[in-house]
């Protein structure tokens, strides 16, 4: 059973928690027929009570605009409460509405009693403002004691609700607060408490049934010529409302019967006097026509008994014109539950508007049907106050709705980071340390110092320049028999200065070479030639490329990047004798060559080639 | 506003949004973090990886070249002049007089022409001889086959007759070798 505060006994937090429990345990965040009237909701079910030996229960489904008898109630289950919950079952069975109602409209009429209480003077001329019948009214819901006359009144016991006189003329009482006991309070409010405890909106009102038999006249085919009064007899009392020759409502009165009759005593001399009071006639009958009265009831018995008291009345005392309306012979209450002209105004409004210029349209009939006949003497709005309004629950939804969202996104953000994690931890990079990386690292420069090492000492150690070679070399250029003396032979070689640095930062490695061969010696004229192909780049090249193919070294072989040159110069030998004998020529061999020549050959290797030294140490 | 709409809103939306946010942003700092560790690491891991393939590349391309190199480096600790003088006395018995002859043999002290322009530790082999160019050719063939470490920086070759002596005609040669060799850091 939900318990619920007074939000302002309550601290924020347990305000909290109340409306998330409101929430969570009943469908008021998700159902809108909570916050609806009672007769607005599809499913309604009317209790009519007039203190007799039988409460009229009615179902009524907008939806087909059908009315079916109700579930019957006993009068304790009405008193005490006791039994709602078997009620609350059958009813929401198919067998009162077309299906299973999702929300229950319960409206109490209340036929048992009909008193009036007096507004205040101050009251009174608030409302001669024409408009401020709704403040008025208002007011007398929020604050009763500020409004009637009587300060007195027990508010715990009785509820009021203004019914305005629209009739009223200046100067005259504008209104009145028709008071209703609160004693039936019990039994809705049970009600309630069951539908909540099914998640089912049931929502309530109390309402004063001879307010809305007047309302419901006009849909009862009434068509009054002028002036007249209306008396709905019920079983304790009798209510008479004084309309005027405009169809307005003029004044109201309640007339109690006694001692078990069932009209009220001096029934004639009281609506006379309302006749009077109203203007319907003069104080000595003065009026052309005598008043009209209609007297309105289910029970033929009653009116005929009526009636017959203002028969008499008529004939021994003053003229009143009398109607009847049965209700059990109205052909529109035919098929009501309990003939009930009360549940009239609850259906649909088509009658209302095909008599809309006869008694539907006066002021008074308009009003009452938009609302002040079915005003409910049941502050449920108080009811309503103590819990979270729809704006809250829709607010509390959405937050923890947007709260779910945010738990959701730092359950999936932190997933995602405890598999990221995991996934990293899996990672072999994970477990590397700084201690396996320096040791990579020295690994790695220690074999890179070990190519290093090892390139500069390999291009150290090649062949470049090597003695044998060279005396190769000197074989290649003049062979045995060659008719060249050779006087002496020179060879060196020569490393460059390094190259200066490309850029800034950047290393020179390796230097060229320069090797010069510088040949000096006789020769014979046959060997001219020789020397002759010895001068040109093509000969000089040929020649290298022929020692480098004898020798196998490479330093010999033809390069664009080498460049070779060759300086050649030739004379006459001042001691050749070509008369010299044999024997001469064998002591002196230069006596036979007729000239002489010295050669110097370049090469130049530059720092880019494959033989240039390298610059530095090997270790 | 009703009595229940503060409560609501204070305890249903903005200490809640409050709380996940906060637990939310420190999350999504120890993400933040995380990556930046994980990127850190996973750049390391791969700069590891990369160094242990290039050292794979460089050890199978040194491999090979580790014996070569294990001579060489042994040749050049040895003491050319020494290595270069022991040579000249194996080999120079094989000849007559005639065919060659040792005159001098010096160690210069002074890099040389070659030696000047390098890093590289060099000793220096200054030698002369008297005979024939062949048998001279025959023994630097010799002498340059062991010592790979020596270059022939210069030769000079001059006709030379002893005519007091009646001796006949042989060429000079001079030589000068700049050998490599390990300087004071050697492995």
């Amino acid at each position: 059973m939900l318990t619920i505060t007074d939000p302002c006994e309550l601290k924020p937090a347990d305000i909290y928690r109340q409306a998330s429990t409101v929430a969570s345990k009943t469908s008021r965040g998700t159902d809108g027929h909570w916050y609806r009237a009672a007769d607005e909701l599809p499913c309604q079910w009317h209790l009519w009570f007039d203190s007799g030996k039988e409460v009229v229960s009615a179902t009524y489904s907008r939806q087909d605009n059908v009315w079916r008898p109700g579930p019957p109630v006993p009068l304790v289950t009405l008193t005490t409460g006791e039994g709602v919950n078997s009620l609350m079952g059958e009813l929401l069975s198919t067998l009162y509405f077309p299906q299973k109602p999702a929300a229950l409209g319960v409206v109490l009429h209340l036929a048992d009693e009909f008193a009036l209480a007096e507004i205040s003077q101050s009251g009174e001329i608030s409302a001669e403002g024409g408009d401020d019948f709704q403040i008025l009214r208002y007011n007398l819901v929020d604050d009763p004691r500020e409004v009637l006359a009587d300060r007195e009144v027990s508010v715990e016991a009785n509820a009021w609700r203004l019914l305005p006189f629209w009739g009223a003329q200046p100067g005259q009482q504008r209104c009145t607060a028709v008071t209703l006991s609160r004693s039936r309070e019990e039994f809705l409010q049970r009600l309630m408490a069951c539908g909540e405890a099914m998640r089912l909106p049931v929502r309530v009102a109390v309402t004063a049934a001879p307010v809305e038999a007047l309302a419901a006249l006009p849909q009862l085919q009434f068509r009054p010529a002028a002036g007249c009064l209306v008396a709905v007899l019920y079983l304790k009392h009798t209510a008479v409302f004084a309309l005027n020759n405009d169809g307005e409502l003029r004044s109201v009165r309640c007339l109690l019967h006694r001692g078990g009759l069932p009209t009220p005593s001096g029934f004639g001399d009281i609506l006379w006097n309302m006749a009077v009071s109203a203007e319907l006639a003069g104080p000595d009958g003065a009026a052309e026509t005598p008043p009209r009265v209609l007297l309105v009831s289910a029970q033929p018995f009653v009116l005929q008994a009526a009636a017959q008291d203002l028969e008499v009345y008529s004939v021994s005392r003053r003229p009143l014109v009398h109607e009847l309306l049965d209700l059990a012979q109205s052909p529109l209450l035919v098929g009501m539950p309990g003939h009930r002209p009360e549940f009239l105004i609850y259906d649909g409004a088509s009658a209302i508007e095909r008599d809309a210029e006869g008694l539907a349209g006066t002021t008074t009939f308009k009003e009452l049907r938009t609302g002040w006949a079915r005003q409910s003497f049941m502050n449920t709005a108080r009811l309503d106050a103590i819990y979270p309004t729809r704006q809250d629950l829709r607010l509390l939804r959405f937050s923890t709705w947007f709260v779910w969202l945010l738990v959701f996104s730092l359950i999936g953000t932190t997933g995602y980071g405890a598999w990221s994690l995991f996934e990293a931890m899996n990672h072999p990079s994970w477990s590397l340390t700084p201690l396996q990386m320096k040791q990579t690292q020295d690994q790695h420069a220690k074999l890179l110092e070990e190519k290093r090492q090892i390139e500069v000492t390999s291009r150290l150690f090649q062949p470049r320049s090597r003695g044998w070679v060279t005396l190769e070399f000197l074989f290649q250029l003049f062979p045995e028999d060659s008719g060249v003396r050779l006087e002496s032979f020179i060879y060196n070689v020569e490393a460059s200065q390094p190259p200066a640095p490309v850029a800034k930062g950047a290393r020179v490695e390796s230097t060229g070479l320069v090797r010069t061969w510088t040949v000096r010696g006789l020769v014979k004229a046959k060997a001219l030639e020789l020397l002759s192909n010895l001068n040109s780049q093509r000969g000089l090249s040929a020649f290298f490329a022929r020692v480098a193919e004898a020798t196998g070294d490479a330093s010999y072989a033809p390069d664009p990047a080498r460049i070779l040159t060759v300086t050649l110069t030739q004379g006459r030998n001042s001691r050749f004798n070509s008369q010299a004998a044999p024997a001469d020529v064998a002591r002196e061999p230069d006596l036979g060559f007729p000239f002489n020549f010295e050669a110097t050959i370049t090469q130049t290797i530059t720092d880019k080639d494959t033989l240039a030294l390298p610059l530095e140490k090997p270790f | 506003m009703s009595a229940y709409t503060q409560p609501i809103l204070r305890f249903g939306l903005i200490t809640p949004v409050l709380f996940n946010g906060l637990l939310l942003g420190a999350v999504c700092f120890g993400l933040g973090k995380l990556d930046r560790v994980r990127t850190l690491k996973e750049e390391r891991h791969t700069e590891q990886m990369q160094r242990i393939a290039a050292m794979k590349a460089l050890e199978e391309k040194l491999a090979p070249r580790r014996e070569e190199f294990k001579n060489q480096k042994k040749l050049l600790e040895v003491d050319a002049p020494q290595l270069f003088t022991r040579i000249l006395d194996n080999l120079l018995p094989r000849y007559k007089e005639i065919e060659l002859e040792r005159g001098s043999l010096v160690f210069p002290l002074d890099r040389g022409r070659i030696g000047r322009q390098v890093k590289a530790e060099v000793a220096r082999v200054k030698s002369s001889f008297q005979g024939g160019i062949g048998p001279m050719q025959e023994a630097l063939l010799q002498v340059e086959a062991l010592m790979p470490q020596a270059v022939l920086e210069d030769l000079k070759v001059t006709r030379k007759a002893d005519l007091l002596l009646g001796r006949p005609e042989t060429l000079s040669l001079e030589l000068t070798h700049t050998c490599w060799k390990a300087g004071e850091g050697k492995p």
